[in-house]
């Protein structure tokens, strides 16, 4: 991504933000590339107002998407939207301010909101135990966070974006990672066996919830003393509410430390004791081991299509070839989860 | 036969020095893509060393499509001869992943 924004681009920002806040004069103090990828860009945005709704100075976030983004997972205007969505629930987030649908001002849609602070790093959040205050009350507050996560449900106007599955959620994940797979020519023998294991075991059907899809260390944001945010909401869909706590305690998102079976961060029997006292619903142990297979499947199914982008040449980086190479590995947890003697019995 | 130092040897020397020399003095971004191309080397070095087994993609391609038909599901053997196949691979891309097994 450029790192810096040119002239005519901020003047068109200027006036956007004239517009919404209504102030007579802004200066922006700063504008920088913060981090972005692919699909989009994050901007640090500090401005000083005069008038309007919002005097003072204020320290922001733009999220665009990328110019050359490809919609793969949901737009800036639907994650905006979901994030009003998860304040007004109670949810740790950024609040979300402004959102610009005209592509005219930035090249593609826009979304403007609170800078939140501290460290969302996997490795860095597991093994840094100063962050985010105390690890077990920590543990407790991310289950209540998920709970109320699957507080919002369906029928939602303003979600209608939304997918949902038609059938048990699990078994459409599983046509789509065959398809993935498929689609890129891989022959992965022990993910057909673990997928096939799962098409075996499927868990009886819960309600139909809001599901985060990539609730885990590395999407959270910690500061010295607490939780500062909950990011990462373009793979939003409605779906089975235990797929999230199985991907959230899945043993690749641990980071070194499998012996904290909750991210890497807590006891998991913490994490379910503060998802049930918010959420009401008792957590279906099976249903989450189900699905912490299911977890290591899409992981290596994307690890996959990445290393893909890289050896197909749409990419080239290093990061991406390596990421690719990570499927061997979850390859092989799949398979130490779904031994012979775990397909006997069909899951209660 | 090849001249020494062969490949293996070199790609070994090239990741030692990048680890035990360069890396340290880097920082951020650099220091982070130091490490990735030392684990990038470090793999293709251990593919090179490996044993080559006959890698044998119309077997694999006929399992893959079994095991989608429904056959063989949860047979120890067919269960054996994928475990040895992924940790062959694991032994190559992340040898610290099969001791943690």
């Amino acid at each position: 991504m450029p790192a810096s924004m040119d002239g005519a681009a901020q003047q068109r920002l200027l006036a956007f933000l004239a517009r919404v806040t209504k102030a007579h004069l802004i200066e922006i103090v700063e504008l920088s590339a913060l981090s972005g990828g692919a699909i989009q860009e994050n901007w640090g945005l500090t401005v000083e107002l005069e008038g309007g709704t919002k005097p003072g100075r204020h320290r922001w976030v733009l999220r665009k998407d990328a110019a050359s983004g490809v919609a793969v997972s949901l737009g800036r205007k639907e994650e905006f939207v979901l994030l009003r969505a998860a304040e007004e629930a109670g949810i740790t987030v950024p609040t979300p301010l402004y959102l610009c649908e005209d592509s005219s001002v930035l090249g593609t849609p826009f979304y403007i909101m609170a800078r939140i602070e501290g460290v969302a790093l996997g490795p860095k959040v597991v093994k840094d135990v100063s962050l985010g205050g105390d690890r077990e009350a920590l543990t407790a507050q991310l289950g209540r966070e998920l709970a109320r996560i699957h507080s919002i449900v369906p029928p939602r106007s303003d979600l209608a974006f939304l997918d949902e599955a038609e059938g048990h959620p699990a078994l459409r994940d599983i046509e789509r990672y065959r398809a993935y797979l498929d689609a890129m020519k891989e022959l992965r023998p022990a993910l057909e066996w673990g997928l096939a294991w799962c098409a075996e075991h499927l868990p009886a059907q819960q309600e139909t919830v809001l599901v985060h899809q990539d609730f885990r260390s590395g999407n959270f944001m910690l500061d010295d003393s607490r939780l500062t945010g909950i990011l990462d909401w373009e793979f939003c869909a409605w779906g089975d509410p235990m797929s999230d706590l199985g991907w959230f305690c899945a043993q690749c998102w641990r980071f070194g430390r499998p012996d904290l079976e909750a991210g890497g961060i807590g006891e998991r029997e913490t994490f379910y004791q503060g998802y049930e006292e918010e959420s009401g619903r008792t957590v279906d142990r099976e249903a989450v081991a189900f699905w912490e297979v299911m977890a290591h499947l899409r992981w290596a199914v994307i690890a996959l299509q990445q290393g893909h982008r890289h050896i197909a040449g749409q990419q080239a980086s290093l990061e991406l070839a390596l990421t690719g190479r990570m499927a061997a590995q979850l390859e092989l947890a799949v398979l130490d989860m779904t031994p012979p003697e775990r397909w006997g019995t069909a899951h209660a | 036969m090849r001249d020494r130092p062969d490949a293996e040897a070199l790609i070994a020397e090239c990741r030692r020095v990048l680890q035990e020399e360069l890396a340290p003095s880097l920082q951020g971004e650099a220091r982070f893509k130091a490490l990735m191309i030392a684990n990038a080397l470090g793999m293709a070095g251990r593919e090179l060393a490996a044993p080559t087994e006959q890698a044998d993609g119309a077997a694999a391609a006929r399992l893959a499509a079994a095991l989608r038909r429904g056959e063989g599901h949860g047979s120890a053997e067919t269960y054996a001869a994928l475990k040895h196949d992924v940790e062959r691979r694991v032994a190559i891309s992340n040898p610290k992943a099969l001791k943690g097994g």
